[in-house]
C-alpha cells in the first residue's frame, strides 16, 4: 500500500492508483474531461490538475495520469490549482460554448465570465471517441489527423470507414457533439455513423444478448412508438 | 499522369519491410522511401502500408498527417523548395526571396507548379540562421539566398543540376573555440579510457564533471545514466537527440559534422555505461544531407571494432547504432515524443511519470542526450573530469557552444565559458547596438537591454545554445508574432492550454498591431501564458508564452497603442 496524503487526509491506495482515484476514493472531487474509466488515461485536457510537493518546490500536474506516490503531498483545491483550472475551462468554453458538459464544468468552478473570443468549434479533441472506439470496440475506426490547429478527428481518408460498428460509442463518450449527431451538419459528423445510425438493437434476433448503455437510448424511444 | 498500380505498391512494400523490418517502428522510414518514390503518399499507399503492417487505416493517416513533410493531399513538385520562415531568415529579407521565388514561379506557397516541377513551401529553422535567408530545394540547403539568386536556382532546376552530386553541407561558420573544440584526441580515447573502467566508475567520471544536458533542460547527465543503469531490464537503448529543431540553433549541426567521431564515442560510452546494446540517432529530415554522411562514417567504425560486436576487444561489449530519420516536428526533440516518433506513432510527448529513463523505446530503459552531450561524456572520459570542470561557474561547469545569429557583426558558433554574460557576448560577436537578446530560441527569453549584465548559466540563462540578437530598429512585435505561429503550427495540439492557448495569444498579437488591445486584455494574456506554462503537458506548451511573456514586458512601451504599419508583417 501507498501513503499519501490529501488535502491533509492521509490516504492509503494500492500501487498503481492514480492521484485522481485516490482523491475520489475519499470525497475529493476533481474535474475531468478527457478521463473515462476504462479508457487508458490521456491527460489532455489538462482540467484535473492538482498541486503537489511542498514548500516552494510544487507543481501541477494532472491527476488523471499521476501516480500515487509514497509520501506525496496533493493539493486538489488550492489557489493556484483553481485559478489554473478556470483558465482552462474558458479556453474550452471560447472554442465550444455549446458544450452542456463544458458548461456544467465552468458553473461548478463559479466561471461567469469568458474572456476569450469565442470560436464554435463542435470538437474539443479529449480523444474520448478515439479510444472508445480502438479501445472498447476493438474498433479503431476513427483517428486524429494533423497537429496543433489542424488537427482533427475523423475516419481514414474522410470516408466512410469500413470497419466503424455503428456502435455510437462514440457519440456517446462526446462532451461537445450534442449537436453533432442532431444531423444538423452532416459534413461535420465524425464518422459519418450517425447519419445512417441503425442501432443493432432494434434487429432483436440478432443481438438479442447485447448491452446497452445508452441512457436515454434513441433506438429504444424509437421502438416504444 | 503516373498511375499507381496497388500490386506493385504492395510488392514494394514487402520489400522496405525487408530492409526496415515488420513492426511499427518501420512506419516512418517506409512512408519516407514511398514519398521518395511517388512524390506524396496518397490514400492508396497509406491503406496498403496499413494492411502491410497490420495496423489500422486511421494510425496509419494519423501518423502521415502528423509530420510536416508528408504529403498526403497532392502530388509535390520534383523539386521542393522550402523557404525558412523564422525569425532570423525573416530579418534577413525573407519576405523579398519569398515574393520573388512566387513570381518566378508563378504559384502562392503550399502550392504545386502545373508541369509538377515544383512545389513551395514554408519551414521553420533550417539551422543555417547564421547564413540565412535559407532555404532547401529537395536535399540540398542554400546560404544566403536573395531574390536574384533564387531566379538562378530555379534555372539549375530546370537543367537538373541540383540532382547532381555537389557539396551537400554547407559549413557553419565557426567563430570562437574553447576547451571543448580545441582539445585533441587520438581515435577513440574516450571510449578506450571507457572500457578500462567499470561502467559504475564510467558514470562516475561524468558525476565528477558536473556534466548537465546541453538540450536545454540541463538535467545531470550521470544522474539520468545511472538511473538507466540500475534499472534490471536486459534490453536498453541510447538515443542521440539529433532533432535540432529551436529556431536559432545550429551548433548539433556543426557537430554531428565536425566531431562526428566524438560524438559516436559519446554514445558508446553511454551504451557501456547503462549497458545498451543498440542506439539511435534521430536526425531531423532538415538535416538529411548528412545522413549519408552519417552512415559512411558508422561504417567505418564497425569496420575498425568500434561498433558492432565485442567493440575495441572488450568481450561481450556489443553496440550498434542505426540512423532514424524525423519528419518535420519540432516537437519530436522533446525525448518522450522523440521516442514516440521512433517507435512510428505520431510524435505526441507522453505522460510524465513514467521517464524514458526506466519507460522509454517499446517500454523499456531508454536515455536520450543532445548531441552536445555526447560529445562532452567523450571527453570527459578522454580528458578527465577535472579537466572539463576547470571552466565555467559553481552550478554551471564547463564550456558551451552557442549558435548566434541575428543583427550582429559576426554570426556563427561561439564556444564560451558559463558564467559569460550577454554584454560580453554582445561585444564578441559584434552587436553592441542589440535592443534585445532572445536566448533558448523560441521558447527561450527575450531580454531587453537592461538586463544585459545576465549571465549565460543554468542558474541564470539556461538555453540549448540558441542567441538571436536584435538590433535598435526591429519591431518586437512581429517578433513575438513570428514566435507565436511558430508555437501555432508546431504544438502537437494534445493539451488545451498549449493548442488554444497559443492561438489567444496571436489574437492578442492581432489586437496589438491593430493597436486595439486595452492593457487589461493584455494582463489577462499574460495570465494565460502563465497557466500554459503550469499546466501544459511538455515543455513545448510550458515555454511558449515565455517569448510573449518577456517582450511584452521588456517592450511595452513600443507595443502598447501602436498603430498597423503598411508593411505585411515585415520584422526588418
Ligand atoms: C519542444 C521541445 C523541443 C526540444 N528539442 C530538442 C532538440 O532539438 N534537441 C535536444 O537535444 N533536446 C531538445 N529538447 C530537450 C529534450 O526533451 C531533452 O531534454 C534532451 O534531449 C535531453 O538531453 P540532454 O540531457 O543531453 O540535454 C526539446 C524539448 C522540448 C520540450
Ligand atoms: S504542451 Fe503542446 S506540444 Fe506539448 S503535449 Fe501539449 S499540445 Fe502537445
Ligand atoms: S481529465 Fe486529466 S487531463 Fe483531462
Amino acid at each position: 500500500m501507498i501513503k499519501l496524503k490529501i488535502n491533509g487526509l492521509n490516504v492509503s491506495v494500492e500501487k498503481g492508483t492514480t492521484i485522481l482515484e485516490a482523491a475520489q476514493s475519499v470525497g475529493f472531487p476533481i474535474p475531468t474531461l478527457c478521463h473515462m474509466e476504462g479508457l487508458t488515461p490521456y491527460g489532455a485536457c489538462r482540467l484535473c490538475v492538482v498541486e503537489i510537493g511542498t514548500g516552494d518546490r510544487t507543481k501541477l500536474v494532472t491527476s488523471c495520469t499521476y501516480p500515487a506516490e509514497e509520501g506525496l503531498v496533493v493539493r486538489t483545491a488550492s489557489e493556484r490549482v483553481l485559478k489554473a483550472r478556470r483558465m482552462i475551462v474558458e479556453l474550452l468554453l471560447a472554442s465550444c460554448p455549446q458544450s452542456k458538459t463544458i458548461q456544467d464544468i465552468a458553473s461548478k468552478l463559479h466561471v461567469t465570465q469568458q474572456r476569450f473570443r469565442q470560436e464554435h468549434e463542435d470538437c474539443i479533441l479529449c480523444g474520448l471517441c478515439v479510444r472508445m472506439c480502438k479501445e472498447q470496440m476493438m474498433a479503431g475506426a476513427i483517428g486524429f489527423r494533423g497537429r496543433g490547429q489542424n488537427r482533427s478527428i475523423g475516419t481514414p481518408f474522410d470516408i466512410k470507414s469500413e470497419v466503424c460498428r455503428l456502435c455510437g460509442g462514440c457519440i456517446y463518450v462526446c462532451p461537445a457533439c450534442q449537436l453533432r449527431c442532431t444531423f444538423t451538419e452532416p459534413d461535420k459528423a465524425i464518422c459519418g455513423g450517425c447519419l445512417n445510425l441503425s442501432p443493432p438493437c432494434v434487429d432483436k434476433d440478432q443481438f438479442h444478448d447485447m448491452m446497452c448503455y445508452m441512457d436515454p437510448c434513441v433506438a429504444c424511444e424509437i421502438k416504444e412508438d | 499522369m503516373q498511375v499507381i498500380y496497388r500490386q506493385k505498391i504492395v510488392e514494394e512494400i514487402e520489400e522496405l519491410k525487408n530492409i526496415y523490418g515488420d513492426d511499427r517502428s518501420s512506419l516512418l522510414p517506409i512512408l519516407h522511401a514511398m514519398q521518395d518514390k511517388y512524390q506524396y503518399i496518397p490514400d492508396r499507399i497509406l491503406q496498403s502500408v496499413a494492411h502491410a503492417l497490420e495496423i489500422h487505416p486511421a494510425e496509419v493517416e494519423a501518423v502521415a498527417s502528423f509530420y510536416s513533410f508528408f504529403e498526403t493531399r497532392e502530388k509535390l513538385g520534383k523539386y521542393v523548395i522550402r523557404l525558412c520562415q523564422t525569425v532570423t531568415c525573416d530579418m534577413k529579407g525573407k519576405h523579398k526571396v519569398a515574393r520573388q521565388l512566387q513570381n518566378e514561379l508563378g504559384i502562392k506557397f503550399g502550392e504545386t507548379t502545373k508541369d509538377g516541377m515544383f512545389s513551395l513551401r514554408y519551414t521553420n529553422c533550417l539551422g543555417l540562421c547564421d547564413q540565412g535567408p535559407a532555404m532547401l530545394v529537395n536535399d540540398r540547403l542554400f546560404a544566403h539566398v536573395t531574390p536574384e539568386k533564387t531566379q538562378r536556382i530555379i534555372e539549375e532546376c530546370h537543367r537538373d543540376f541540383i540532382r547532381s552530386e555537389f557539396p551537400r553541407v554547407v559549413p557553419s561558420i565557426l567563430r570562437k573555440t574553447g576547451s571543448l573544440l580545441n582539445a585533441e584526441t587520438t581515435g577513440a580515447e574516450g571510449l578506450k579510457n571507457a572500457l578500462g573502467k567499470k561502467p559504475a566508475e564510467v558514470i562516475e567520471e561524468i558525476r565528477k564533471s558536473n556534466l548537465k544536458g546541453r538540450g536545454g533542460a540541463g538535467f545531470p547527465t550521470a544522474f539520468k545514466w545511472q538511473l538507466a543503469a540500475e534499472d534490471s531490464s536486459e534490453t536498453k537503448y541510447v538515443v542521440c537527440n539529433a532533432d535540432e529543431g529551436e529556431p536559432g540553433t545550429f551548433k548539433d549541426r556543426f557537430l554531428l559534422y565536425d566531431r562526428t567521431d566524438l560524438i559516436l564515442d559519446g554514445m558508446t560510452i553511454g551504451a557501456y555505461a547503462i549497458g545498451a546494446s543498440q542506439g539511435f540517432i534521430y536526425l531531423r529530415i532538415e538535416y538529411r544531407y548528412m545522413q549519408k554522411y552519417l552512415e559512411a562514417a558508422l561504417e567505418k567504425r564497425r569496420q575498425q571494432g568500434l561498433l558492432g560486436e565485442n567493440i575495441a576487444g572488450r568481450k561481450g561489449f556489443n553496440f550498434d547504432i542505426q540512423i532514424r530519420m524525423g519528419a518535420g516536428a519540432y516537437v519530436c526533440g522533446e525525448e518522450t515524443a522523440l521516442i514516440e516518433s521512433l517507435e512510428g506513432e505520431r510524435g505526441e510527448p507522453r505522460n510524465r511519470p513514467p521517464f524514458p529513463v526506466d519507460t522509454g523505446f517499446f517500454g523499456r530503459p531508454t536515455i536520450v542526450n543532445n548531441v552536445e552531450t555526447f560529445l562532452g561524456a567523450a571527453l570527459i572520459l578522454t580528458k578527465g573530469a577535472q579537466w572539463f570542470a576547470e571552466h565555467g561557474t559553481d552550478k554551471s561547469k564547463g564550456t558551451k557552444l552557442y549558435s548566434i545569429s541575428g543583427d550582429c557583426e559576426k554570426p556563427g558558433i561561439y564556444e564560451f565559458a558559463f558564467g559569460t554574460s550577454i554584454n560580453e557576448l554582445l561585444i564578441e560577436v559584434g552587436g553592441e547596438n542589440a535592443k534585445a537578446v532572445q536566448i533558448g530560441g523560441a521558447s527561450g527569453l527575450c531580454i531587453s537591454s537592461v538586463e544585459f549584465d545576465r549571465k549565460l548559466s543554468f542558474e541564470d540563462l539556461s538555453s540549448g545554445g540558441s542567441v538571436i540578437i536584435f538590433g535598435p530598429d526591429r519591431d518586437m512585435l512581429q517578433v513575438a508574432k513570428n514566435f507565436s505561429n511558430f508555437f501555432i503550427e508546431e504544438s502537437c495540439g494534445q493539451c488545451t492550454p498549449c493548442r488554444i492557448g497559443n492561438i489567444k495569444i496571436r489574437e492578442g498579437i492581432s489586437l496589438l498591431e491593430k493597436g486595439k488591445c486595452s492593457s487589461s486584455y493584455l494582463k489577462e494574456l499574460v495570465k494565460l501564458s502563465d497557466t500554459m506554462r503550469l499546466t501544459s503537458k511538455c515543455g513545448l506548451g510550458q515555454s511558449s508564452g515565455n517569448a510573449f511573456t518577456t517582450i511584452m514586458e521588456g517592450f511595452r512601451e513600443e507595443i502598447l497603442g501602436k498603430a498597423l504599419n503598411s508593411t505585411e508583417g515585415d520584422i526588418s
